[in-house]
Formats: C-alpha cells, structure tokens, sequence
C-alpha cells in the first residue's frame, strides 16, 4: 500500500511556510493545498477547545476526512501548526503520527534556533530543514517497503 | 558544559564594544534571541496564545531559569496587562561594579536594552505584543521590568 503523506507548516498568519508532497501525488499540489486550507478551521476549533480545556498535547489528531484523504494536526504554542495528508487507505496508528509530528517540530525548533534564518520569511527554504521532514516522513508515515540497501563502502 | 563566566563577560563585552548603548540595536538583538528561545523553550509545554499571564509566569520560572540560572524573585501585576518582574540579583549585572552608581547605570544600558529585546522576543513568539522597559530603582544589582501588553488585537510579529 502506497502512503501519500503529504506536510505543511502554516505560520503565524496562517501563510504555509512549508509544503512537501511525496510519492504518486506530486501532480496535485494545488489541490492539496486546498484540502490543507479547508482544514485550518479545524484546527482553530481544535487549539480553542484546547485552550478551554487546558489539554497539555499539542498532537491535535485526526482533523477531518476528506474525500480520499485523512487529515492530521498539530499545534505548538508559538502558533505554528503541522498539517498532515494522508492517503485513507494506508492506516497508520496515533503513535506514528504523533513520533511524525514531534520529529517536525524538532525540526522546526532547530531551524529557528539558528540566527542566519530570518523570522519574519514567508517561505522555509532551508534543505536540511526539507531532509528532516523527509526522514521523518519516511521513518513513521511509510510502511517498510524493501529491505535497506546495503551500505555504500566508503 | 559552558563557562557561564566567560559567556557572561563576553555578552557583555560584546554589547558594549559595538556601542549599542543608546541606540535600538540592542534591543532589536535581544528581541531576536528571545524569539528564537522561546522556540525551543515552549517545545514540550502547550501554551494558550491569548494568557499573558500563564506567558509571564513561564517567562519568570521556566525561561528565567534557563538563562539566568534562577526564578524571578517578585511577580506583581495590576491584572489589567501590566507586569512587573522583579530580580534582586540580576545575572548580568552582577559582574558590574563601580564606584560611580550613575556611572554604572550609563554603562550597562546596552545590557538592559537586549534584556528587554529578549523578553519582548519571547513573549511575541506567543502571541503577546508588549513594550518592555528595565529599571534600576532597586539597590544594585537588582533590577526591575516593567512588562506592558497590548490588548488590542494585531498580527505583527516584530
């Protein structure tokens, strides 16, 4: 079963700062983007009953299904939200999603510790934040698919 | 493990050595290094965005603690957005001495501008805009911040 897992990193205006598609989709960019937008609502929804239930998880969960796709969310407390797209058919457990999640906002945390990134940029261009994800993509929201390759002799 | 000595002496040199004293710029460093604290400092703790005061009580036990290696010793507020944050042994003035009090205030500006910066920075990250201001009416090397949150809803973050 092919997973699609597809991120996004919305910043404090709601802007994507950050968006990655992976696999067979990579041709539907845009409308993934707006199954993302759709779903911010949710996740204010999510951060408000959050907030008035003073819950202490930033995992925010299954967001909506919609059509072929399984929305997941996660929400920081600087007001950064990851949204993950998934293909319904590949099923992946919470524990998954939330090793996923932490690993991306690890990510992210270490992309903004380093002075050289501006804090006001609308776009993460840096490549080693992109290879975090990536990883972190492929360790949680992939199934093993082949056994790993032998490693190179250096 | 860092000599915190050394990087207290350092800051400090390096602050008034690009005569920062008086102008912005040590402010808008400070505001930029407190941002980006504030990051990794809120990475395991959800905080509501619209709670200055949970903000300023994180900012006084958790954050105090991590840079300053101590709490904030007095919290006051009028609960109507003005917080007063009091620390009787201010880290990086107790490195300062001089004869000359006056002489001693003009000297560490720059130090009390990028401490300010910092906490306006971490407090941004979180969603409260606010005007910091340091004061040292307390007995040296005591010092004071006076922490004013804008109510008004607005989106900038610097």
């Amino acid at each position: 079963l092919a997973t699609t897992p597809r991120r996004r990193v919305a910043g404090k205006k709601m802007e994507p700062l950050f968006f990655r598609v992976y696999e067979s989709h990579a041709g539907r960019e845009a409308y993934l983007q707006n199954l993302v937008v759709c779903s911010l609502d949710v996740v204010e929804e999510c951060v408000a009953a959050r907030a008035s239930s003073g819950g202490q998880d930033m995992y925010l969960g299954l967001l909506a299904p919609i059509d072929a796709f399984r929305l997941y969310g996660y929400a920081t407390s600087t007001q950064i939200k990851f949204i993950a797209v998934v293909d319904e058919t590949a099923r992946h457990d919470e524990a998954a999603l939330r090793k996923f999640f932490v690993q991306c906002h690890d990510a992210y945390v270490t992309y903004i510790l380093n002075p050289f990134t501006k804090l006001d940029a609308t776009q993460i261009t840096a490549a080693s934040f992109r290879a975090k994800i990536d990883a972190a993509a492929n360790a949680h929201l992939r199934p093993p698919a082949r056994p790993p390759s032998p490693p190179t002799p250096s | 493990m860092i000599s915190e000595a050394t990087f207290d002496l350092l800051l400090a040199e390096a602050i008034h050595s690009r005569g920062l004293s008086g102008s912005d710029e040590a402010e808008l460093q400070g505001f930029e290094v407190g941002f980006r604290l504030m990051e990794r400092a809120s990475q395991t703790r959800v905080l509501v965005a619209d709670d200055h005061l949970e903000a300023i009580k994180f900012l006084c036990k958790d954050m105090w603690i991590g840079i300053f290696g101590k709490q904030i010793d007095k919290l006051q507020t009028n609960h109507r957005g003005v917080f007063v944050l009091k620390d009787y042994a201010f880290r990086w003035l107790t490195r300062h001495s001089c004869a000359d009090e006056a002489l001693s205030r003009a000297r560490t500006q720059g130090l009390l501008q990028f401490s300010c910066g910092l906490l306006r920075g971490a407090l941004a990250n979180l969603g409260s805009q606010a005007i910091v201001t340091a004061e040292l009416s307390l007995a040296y090397p005591a010092c004071s911040f006076n922490i004013q949150i804008h109510t008004l809803p607005c989106n900038i973050t610097n």
